[in-house]
């Protein structure tokens, strides 16, 4: 087999992540992202993208601490090159706090990011009704302005991004010899796994260019994450939600919840209200599957249920799945092994 | 013989200069004295107001100098400012008055002992190996969270708080201390920084010029100050995200007044800049600015009588601040406020026993 044709179904952060990782692992290959929702109306447009990870209960720590390592490097690099702008990524400070004390002193990720410390005394005076807090430097990676950047890589690779909507995954064959399922939150009914659902999660974007720190109580409920173009507000966690319309009652919620922690911020202006569902799944399900009808098979590699984890864990993520895609690329250019499916 | 004033009079008092030191003193003397002295005229006098003044040029970044400071009693005015300005951090006022907090590095090229000020900024450490790793040309330093006070907004938000108060502000060249004395001041209060030495000699206030260039960087989150101790203090590149715009800088010339912005300066200050922050690039030039640090050994902060014809008029000199008036400028006006408040219990005293009836 001359060139492994390849389709990724979504193109979200881990769609177009995965298509490129694939392009950069996979000799001779053709890559097509198939989606009926490009950027800016994925999911992950509407994600804040700083990079704070989110615990999958099922997925090893150490894989995950593995991802999330993997992603912040290679942001980092970007972060520091001339590139940073066009990519969408930077540097930013500030403090997640605690109304009681955690029981783990520091998550699994405090020494990935950088200066990561306890809250001074001083610090704490700050939020009245906190007793506990780390501080640290991460990396924001704005959805809206990546998710294009990467799109034009792939473009500048041979890339074709084609707008579709897929019922069946069993539609690709045969024009495709793999298909990289990186639908989220819609492989609930797409590839019927009902260990995914939506998590809604309602932000509000605003202008406050004076913000210059992100603010995230514990919990994760509450937030403030100040990006190149707006500060995020958030959120909500609605499980099972699917609703993608803004509530006004939730909006007005949130940005009283983010002016207790941040008072100048009742002085923004210019809100807006987004929506997103995040495909929840107690782990990150990336797994190989084959597909076989009257004598046809194709190849599926999954890679979804990132959750709000998504951004946080994208890279290292998507190299593991380019890894599973090179291995099927491989059995299907071994005749012997073929025969063996 | 008495100028001729009795009890009765009202207190005059004339302001000079409209930059941050003369405005914050204002204020000051206005909230403690206000009601002592009923009415209290308080007048300003300035040849350049806001956006014009050098308090206007400044970045705003809440820092002393390294070294220093020159005295115990400038160290609590440090302190003074640094917890007043973080008391207004929690009030919706905060983004008109041109305030918020701000992290970010100070950069060396060798190990050099912590600041005086460690203990004021929020949550001072060492960088990290990783952290210096994103900074090829140094190889130690600092990070903390400190304030931004940008000049324009506060001198605004000062000047409409005064105007709330009916402190009248006038558009006038002084040209000596006499002139207003004899206009019928009972005390000047002189915040003229780097001209002060055109009211009255001083061979110790010196411009030290900077230039420094406003972009639109709305991704650089953090403060990035470098130092060199061989060639001193603002000479080397240094990049403060403000309220909105991004100030760049580096650039120190003692005894140069010249108001034009130079344009080897600005090729100086693009390239040390773009070396610290190469994201810096796609950055577009919003603006650029020269402004004069009134440099002094030490700044002047004291009392003078002067004596104009047959009366005694007060003068406090506030004025000479550096590179960190912003910095130091609350701790300032009061001190001055309490040399103003000796002033009125020595015109109280003087009053007393009454000499005639």
């Amino acid at each position: 087999m001359d060139t492994v044709r390849i389709a990724v179904v979504g193109a979200g952060v881990i769609g177009l992540s995965t298509a490129v990782c694939i392009s950069q692992l996979v000799p001779r290959c053709s890559i097509t992202i198939i989606s009926d929702k490009f950027t800016p109306d994925t999911t992950s447009d509407v994600a804040a993208g700083i990079l704070i990870p989110h615990e999958y209960p099922d997925t090893p720590i150490y894989m995950q601490k593995r991802w999330f390592k993997e992603t912040f490097d290679h942001l980092s690099s970007i972060a520091s090159s001339a590139e940073a702008v066009d990519a969408g990524v930077h540097l930013v400070s500030g403090w997640q706090i605690f109304q009681s004390i955690p029981t783990e002193q520091a998550p699994f990720w405090a020494d990935v990011v950088l200066g990561f410390r306890k809250m001074t005394e001083a610090e704490l005076k700050k939020f009245p009704r906190y007793v506990f807090g780390h501080s640290f430097t991460t990396l924001k990676c704005e959805t809206l302005i990546y998710l294009p950047w990467l799109e034009k890589r792939l473009k500048t690779h041979g890339g074709l991004l084609l707008h579709r909507r897929i019922e069946d995954l069993w539609e690709l064959q045969p024009s495709f010899d793999i298909v990289v399922n990186c639908s989220g939150v819609g492989s609930r009914e797409l590839v019927g796994d009902a260990t995914v659902f939506p998590v809604r999660g309602q932000v509000l974007q605003v202008q406050a260019p004076w913000v210059k720190h992100f603010i995230r109580d514990g919990s994760g409920l509450t937030y403030i994450y100040p990006g190149a173009s707006q500060v995020t507000l958030g959120g909500t966690r609605q499980k099972g939600d699917w609703n993608l319309s803004p509530d006004a009652e939730i909006s007005r919620d949130i940005f009283s919840r983010c002016c207790a922690l941040e008072p100048s911020l009742c002085r923004a202006c210019s809100v807006k209200e987004r929506v997103g569902l995040r495909p929840n799944r107690p782990s990150v399900r990336l797994q190989k599957e084959v597909l076989a009808r009257d004598g046809q098979r194709l190849s599926i590699v999954h890679h979804y249920g990132h959750g709000s984890g998504g951004i946080s864990v994208h890279w290292g993520s998507a190299l593991e799945a380019a890894r599973l895609v090179s291995e099927c690329a491989q059995a299907l250019r071994t005749p012997a092994l073929t025969s063996k499916l | 013989m008495q100028s001729g004033r009795d009890a009765a009079d009202a207190m005059r008092v004339v302001l000079i200069g409209a930059g941050v030191i003369g405005l914050s003193t204002a204020l000051c003397i206005y909230e403690r004295y206000h009601s002592v002295l009923q009415p209290l005229d308080l007048k300003i006098y300035a040849d350049r107001f806001t956006p014009l003044t050098t308090s206007d040029v400044a970045a705003g970044l809440w820092q002393p100098y390294l070294t220093g400071p020159s005295t115990p009693q400038e160290m609590e005015w440090n302190q003074q400012t640094f917890d007043y300005l973080l008391s207004h951090i929690h009030s919706p006022n905060a983004e008109k008055m041109g305030l918020a907090l701000v992290s970010g590095y100070n950069l060396f090229r060798e190990a050099v002992p912590d600041p005086f000020w460690k203990d004021i900024v929020l949550g001072f450490r060492k960088l990290t190996p990783r952290e210096l790793d994103m900074f090829p040309d140094y190889s130690y330093g600092w990070f903390n969270t400190s304030l931004i006070i940008e000049g324009k907004h506060y001198l605004k938000w000062l000047t409409e708080r005064l105007t709330e108060r009916g402190v009248k502000f006038f558009q006038r060249k002084v040209e000596s201390l006499e002139e207003v004395a004899r206009g019928g001041a009972d005390v000047i209060i002189n915040s003229t920084g780097v001209w002060a030495g055109a009211l009255q000699p001083d061979p110790l206030l010196q411009p030290g010029r900077g230039q420094i260039i406003k972009v639109d960087a709305p991704w650089i989150k953090h403060f990035i100050l470098t130092h060199d101790p061989k060639s001193g203090i603002y000479t080397t590149p240094y990049i403060i995200p403000g309220m909105q715009a991004v100030t760049l800088g580096g650039i120190f010339q003692l005894g140069n007044w010249s108001e034009i912005n130079s344009s080897q300066d600005h090729n100086t200050i693009w390239k040390g800049c773009c070396r610290l922050d190469p994201t810096l690039k796609n950055a577009r030039i919003a603006g650029e600015a020269t402004g004069f640090r009134p440099i002094r050994p030490q700044m002047r902060l004291e009392r003078e009588r002067l004596r104009v014809g047959s009366a005694n008029t007060e003068v406090i000199h506030n004025y000479g601040h550096g590179g960190y008036g912003l910095t130091i400028h609350w701790g300032c006006a009061l001190e001055a406020a309490k040399l103003f408040g000796e002033i009125l219990e020595e015109k109280a005293l003087s009053r007393m026993p009454p000499s005639h009836l």
